[in-house]
């Protein structure tokens, strides 16, 4: 929205406010107001990149119903974002560090405000929208010790105990059935292998950063995954699983009783800061589940579920939550994007300027890749 | 519970029909203010004198004047209440309401908040501010908080260079 009425110097003029709460009230404005205020003052510019001023930020922004958090989706090419309150408009990110335009572009994950993205399938980047800063990552990567066709997915996520992000680079060598999987540490700027014994499933997916309450102990990442050994219409074949950054290990998490039938797809999401999962039914109905004790018993319970006639959509693809509850879908080969509004039964539509391969929904950071 | 001085202070006022144990404030003004103790003690800055053993006396707050003061006490009793229901659509609503206030007064709240330590509105105070200048121009932003620009035309047309995104 643009504002253009002038400020009256008698209506709004507050009196000199104590630093700790100036901090306070900047601490509470999106990214891309801050990056504006850097031309307020030298003093200001120098906070927006003060370490303990972007951590206070970035936890303020991460608080629900604080900030409110955009969508980053890409196309085939382009990156491209969109704020989920005005829904309105999209705008097209420019990659700085890319002059040529991009033949495949696969937006790998969204993590605290920092974006990963792979480049035709050789190049990876970090980097974050709102301050521009951005990281190629080391092209030496551990030698891998098999051959033949491989299948690389990837996850990018934070560990809050080590203070570090991390990017996952999971290889599959299906004829082997063997698994590799790699990771980079932003702080050494540096590639490392995992030793994992034999596993007993395939990823085939790009692994989910999901934004979780804080006291569960958030520092995995998830992937959606299938069982070895069996068939992928078999019940029961699809298994969730969580990469431990810390312990760097995946651990299967059970997933809810509808969630294993054979014809529903799954998608996570993160509901209110606990972990989630879409199960929709031939694209068609949709049942959202919800674990509340992430570190406990692990249960699931389900929170709502809605049919086909109230989503409006068909063959949609949901790809979280919005603001208040609202879920963000996809429909199959279509260029929009809707938002749907469960208690009100509403939904709203966003034209794209390409079909919507990925999305993620995150907040606009400061925090820095150096 | 609050550990407790056994002294009760039971000031002037028959407060007849509820039995719960109250507290005296006083005003930069010199007026005083009855209240429930859970009421004050949403107040970091009172639940500490209380733990300290000042609860049986009158509580002086130097710098908060008697109109502020019974704004930022609607504020903790309506908050006591809430707490005890748990209903955040009301909450919002009402918080949005309440705050709906003009700079000046927003001004003193947020002080008084600050110097009481009620973490509630002082976030409820701050957020409001937040959400008022984050449209802003950094022209207007300087005018609000009366800052003195000291970043040269040259510093300001690469920052705007840099950032041509955020100035859209």
């Amino acid at each position: 929205m643009k504002e253009k009425e002038k400020v009256k110097k008698s209506e709004i003029e507050l009196p000199k406010l104590p630093g700790e709460i100036m901090e306070d009230i900047l601490s509470r404005v999106p990214g891309k107001s801050l990056m504006r205020f850097m031309c307020v003052c030298k003093s200001w510019r120098n906070l927006f990149s003060d370490t303990r001023f972007t951590k206070m930020h970035l936890n303020r922004a991460t608080e629900i119903c604080s900030h409110s958090p955009h969508l980053i989706f890409a196309t085939a090419t382009k990156l491209y974002h969109a704020d989920l309150d005005s829904f309105d408009h999209t705008t097209s990110l420019h990659l700085p560090f890319r002059k040529r335009p991009v033949k495949n572009l696969q937006l790998v994950g969204t993590c605290n405000g920092l974006v990963c993205i792979s480049l035709n399938s050789k190049l990876t980047y970090l980097w974050n929208p709102t301050t521009r800063d951005y990281k190629e990552l080391p092209r030496q990567i551990p030698k891998s010790r098999c051959r033949g066709w491989r299948w690389v997915y990837w996850g990018f996520g934070f560990n809050p105990i080590s203070d570090e992000y991390k990017v996952v680079r999971v290889v599959t060598f299906s004829a082997l059935d063997k698994t590799e999987v790699h990771v980079y540490t932003l702080g050494t700027n540096s590639w490392g292998s995992v030793e994992l014994g034999d596993i007993e499933f395939n990823i085939d997916t790009h692994g989910r950063w999901l934004q979780l309450n804080q006291s569960l102990g958030n520092r995995s990442l998830h992937w959606i995954a299938k069982k070895k050994n069996m068939a992928f219409y078999e019940a029961n074949s699809t298994i969730l699983v969580s990469f431990d950054l810390e312990e760097e290990m995946f651990r299967e998490i059970l997933l809810p009783e509808s969630a294993k039938k054979a014809d529903v797809s799954l998608e996570l999401s993160s509901f209110n800061g606990f972990l989630s999962i879409f199960c929709s039914s031939c694209f068609q109905s949709l049942e959202v589940w919800v674990m509340k004790d992430y570190d406990g018993q692990q249960t699931w319970i389900t929170t709502f579920s809605i049919g086909r006639f109230d989503l409006y959509v068909r063959y949609f693809k949901p790809l979280g939550f919005g603001n208040n509850g609202q879920i963000i879908l996809t429909k199959e080969f279509e260029k929009s994007i809707y938002i749907f509004d469960p208690v009100y039964k509403r939904i709203r539509k966003l034209r794209t300027p390409g079909h919507p391969v990925n999305a993620e929904i995150d907040v606009q950071s400061l925090v820095s890749l150096s | 519970m609050a550990s407790s001085s056994s002294s009760l202070p039971s000031p002037s006022s028959s407060s007849s029909s509820s039995s719960s144990k109250k507290l005296v404030l006083r005003s930069s003004d010199e007026k005083h203010f009855e209240v429930d103790e859970a009421v004050a003690l949403q107040s970091e800055m009172i639940k500490q004198m209380v733990e300290d053993g000042f609860g049986g006396d009158v509580i002086p707050l130097l710098n908060v004047s008697s109109n502020i003061l019974s704004k930022v006490i609607d504020y903790c009793k309506k908050h006591v209440d809430f707490d005890s229901k748990k209903k955040m659509d009301d909450r919002r609503r009402w918080d949005a309401e309440y705050i709906d206030v003009g700079v000046d007064e927003l001004y003193h709240l947020i002080m008084a908040a600050n110097y009481r330590n009620i973490k509630g509105l002082l976030d409820l105070t701050c957020q409001k501010v937040a959400d008022t200048i984050k449209g802003k121009k950094p022209k207007q932003i300087r005018i609000i908080f009366n800052i003195k620009n000291d970043v040269t035309p040259e510093g300001e047309q690469k920052i705007r260079k840099e950032h041509s995104w955020a100035f859209e």
